[in-house]
């Protein structure tokens, strides 16, 4: 898919869980398999943790809340989540006192167009690609942008955090709950969306973690192959690639792979947030721009990988 | 009535080659195993074609100053075969001295003072001796070489000592390639590291191969290693005798006639690809990586995997330096002795039909 229309992907913003703890205090805590070395040899320092009393949505107003004041022309919402979970805000205890299914259907999306009054906003959920969810709904925006004349701005959310005692590790990572948005518009600013590649593999939707990590080398080949290619770019042309907070060394190994110096592989907020499911992406964007390193025209590609399993790759070029 | 003494018979190629001889002389065979008088009864229903009045099996320790004194009468013994060796590429250094190379220079000893009738004397050694070196590896002595592993470094230590601190004994020295089946019909009784990393990959836990495509893979069956060790163990080195025939064989095929990397991985996958439980994973075929890519992802393995990658990639990794040397190994000494029953092996044909047997087993875990 080479872009028929340009769309432009901006305003970027992110919201981490409200407790920080170190690798060793995770560990201590019983939070994880893996022992803390393991961690720190991954580049991991620290993980973020949501309240008992924050839910994902809590997350993903506060990242909401940064733009707000940019959310004028959104007409559709896209909110995905990574834990079907984090896509419904009514009680399990009210479903079982009540036998009404209306209380698994308490969508976020709707909580969320209704708080911050986008009344002309309609809304998509998007809760089946895992970890790769936000550069699943870039590829969904820039589809329906490429469809609905009428259409101006989207907003992206993606907002989970982990079940109270669940282990904060997937795949050998350290999890982090957190939120992002970002707005998919006609307006030409911050980055231009060049193409996007996904590939799922359905047969090991019940992957051990052995096997995901078995799966992610040649998949991740694949999907960047399919980006660029689509983009009509070799990877030489990329200046930037932001991948998802996801042990470090895969991209060393990547990096030479694809003949790319580590110094263009992003991953800077990696010890300081871990992997926050599906938001890392963006954290790792906001922090590339913040650096003033950009240049207009420089090509950059978000990676992730996921459950499902999944793969998702978009080549951006900075306005 | 000659007297056939070999070491590691409890093993793959020392069961073989005691077979070949039981089988094709009238000798009699004293097959020295760590703890013979317990393990006899198990050995015999591993081995029963080992059962035989002309079968003497008796205990050795290599750790012992003196392995071999549980031999009767050691000086009726008119040949040794000596196979026994931990032949894993993981093998930690202290373990290959202990059993390689030292257990090795015990036999040697043990050869030279106390076995005045020897006629031969067969150390059976690895093509690996090479180490990294490429290029052509001739059926000679090999210079010291930087190695991928302490396997290969401590065959050639003792292969060394044998024709240097040895070189009276009257010794033939037999370096064989990796063994990925028993014979031609693809049926395999050990697995090795060829194996394991085959097995990563039908399990999907393994999407990158360190090595070049190009680089040659060297196998062989076990019945072509055996063939050799016996034809070998039967030239008479004794003092009048055949001295100047060929003292070194390689049990190896040339390059021409051998897979590469890039085919073998090729072919592995074809086979997969045929087996549905394989097919519906959908697992792509691996990527090829360089060593340093390698050495992150194998060094890194804690923070990649479980301990099913990580016992797995242990065995692959210390043989993966040499995938990305392209050497060949002449053979002209084995083709010479061995005549018309050298091997004419499409090696395609074997690696495939022993995945096929690989897969159907699960790898030998169905019966």
């Amino acid at each position: 898919m080479t872009t028929s229309q340009n769309v432009y992907i901006d305003n970027l913003s992110y919201s981490l869980g409200d407790e920080v703890h170190s690798v060793e205090s995770a560990v201590a805590l019983g939070r994880t398999l893996t022992g803390a070395e393991a961690f720190t040899d991954a580049g991991f320092r620290q993980h973020w943790v949501a309240g008992v009393n924050t839910t994902a949505y809590d997350l993903a107003k506060q990242s909401v809340t940064q733009i707000a004041d940019r959310l004028q022309d959104t007409g559709t919402i896209i909110y995905s989540t990574c834990l079907t979970l984090n896509g419904n805000l009514g009680r399990q205890t009210d479903f079982e006192s009540t036998r009404d299914v209306k209380h698994h259907l308490e969508y976020p999306g709707s909580h969320l167009q209704a708080d911050f009054e986008l009344k002309q906003a309609n809304v998509v959920g998007l809760n089946q690609q895992a970890c790769t969810s936000v550069l699943g709904s870039m590829r969904v925006a820039h589809a329906l942008l490429n469809t609905e004349e009428e259409l101006q701005q989207i907003l992206c959310v993606s907002a989970d955090r982990f079940p109270e005692n669940a282990l904060y590790e997937q795949a050998y990572n350290l999890i982090s709950d957190g939120a992002c948005a970002f707005t998919v518009s006609r307006k030409e600013s911050g980055f231009r969306l060049l193409s996007t590649a996904a590939l799922t593999n359905g047969a090991m939707c019940r992957a051990s973690d052995d096997e995901s990590v078995g799966h992610y080398f040649s998949y991740t080949n694949q999907v960047i192959v399919d980006c660029l290619k689509k983009a009509k770019i070799s990877p030489k042309e990329i200046q930037w690639v932001v991948p998802q907070n996801t042990n470090r060394k895969a991209w060393i190994i990547l990096s030479r792979i694809f003949g790319l110096p580590m110094e263009r592989i992003f991953l800077e907020s990696l010890p300081e947030v871990a992997h926050i499911i599906s938001s890392d992406n963006i954290v790792n964007l906001k922090k590339l721009t913040d650096t003033g390193k950009l240049q207009s025209g420089d090509k950059i590609l978000l990676t992730m990988a996921g459950y499902g399993l999944n793969w998702q790759a978009v080549l951006l070029e900075r306005v | 009535m000659k007297r056939v003494l070999i070491t590691g018979a409890s093993g793959y190629m020392g069961a073989a080659t005691a077979l070949k001889v039981l089988r094709h002389t009238k000798a009699r065979l004293v097959l020295p195993v760590r703890g013979a008088v317990n393990r006899q009864q198990s050995l015999l229903e591993t081995y029963p074609d080992l059962r035989s009045e002309r079968v003497q099996w008796c205990d050795w320790e290599l750790e012992n100053d003196l392995p071999l004194s549980g031999v009767d009468d050691p000086s009726t013994i008119s040949h040794i075969i000596h196979c026994a060796a931990d032949t894993r590429f993981n093998i930690d250094e202290a373990t290959a001295n202990l059993v390689n190379r030292d257990g090795s220079l015990k036999v040697f000893e043990f050869a030279r003072r106390q076995c005045p009738q020897l006629e031969s004397f067969v150390y059976v050694s690895t093509v690996y001796a090479s180490g990294l070196k490429s290029g052509s590896i001739p059926e000679a002595p090999l210079p010291k070489e930087a190695f991928a592993n302490h396997y290969e470094r401590s065959k050639w230590e003792a292969e060394t000592a044998l024709m240097t601190d040895f070189s009276e004994l009257p010794w033939s020295l037999v370096r064989t390639a990796t063994v990925i089946a028993d014979n031609n019909s693809g049926g395999f009784t050990q697995q090795n590291a060829v194996h394991n990393t085959l097995k990563l990959l039908y399990y999907g836990l393994m999407s990158l191969v360190p090595g070049q495509e190009s680089t040659p893979v060297f196998l062989v069956t076990g019945e072509f290693c055996a063939q050799t060790l016996f034809a070998v163990s039967q030239i008479d080195r004794s003092q009048g005798s055949t001295q100047d025939s060929p003292s070194i064989f390689h049990v190896c095929h040339e390059k021409k006639d051998s897979l590469s990397l890039g085919q073998l991985i090729q072919l592995a996958f074809e086979s997969f690809e045929k087996d549905p439980d394989f097919s519906r994973r959908q697992v792509k075929r691996p990527l090829f990586v360089d060593q340093e890519a390698f050495s992150v992802l194998s060094e890194g393995v804690s923070g990649f995997g479980g301990s099913v990658v990580t016992e797995a990639l242990q065995s692959v990794t210390p043989f993966a330096n040499q995938l990305f040397v392209e050497k060949d190994f002449e053979n002209a000494n084995t083709r010479a002795l061995l005549g018309e029953s050298f091997p004419q092996v499409d090696a395609g044909e074997l690696l495939s039909k022993t995945l096929q047997r690989l897969i159907a087993s699960r790898w030998g875990r169905k019966s």
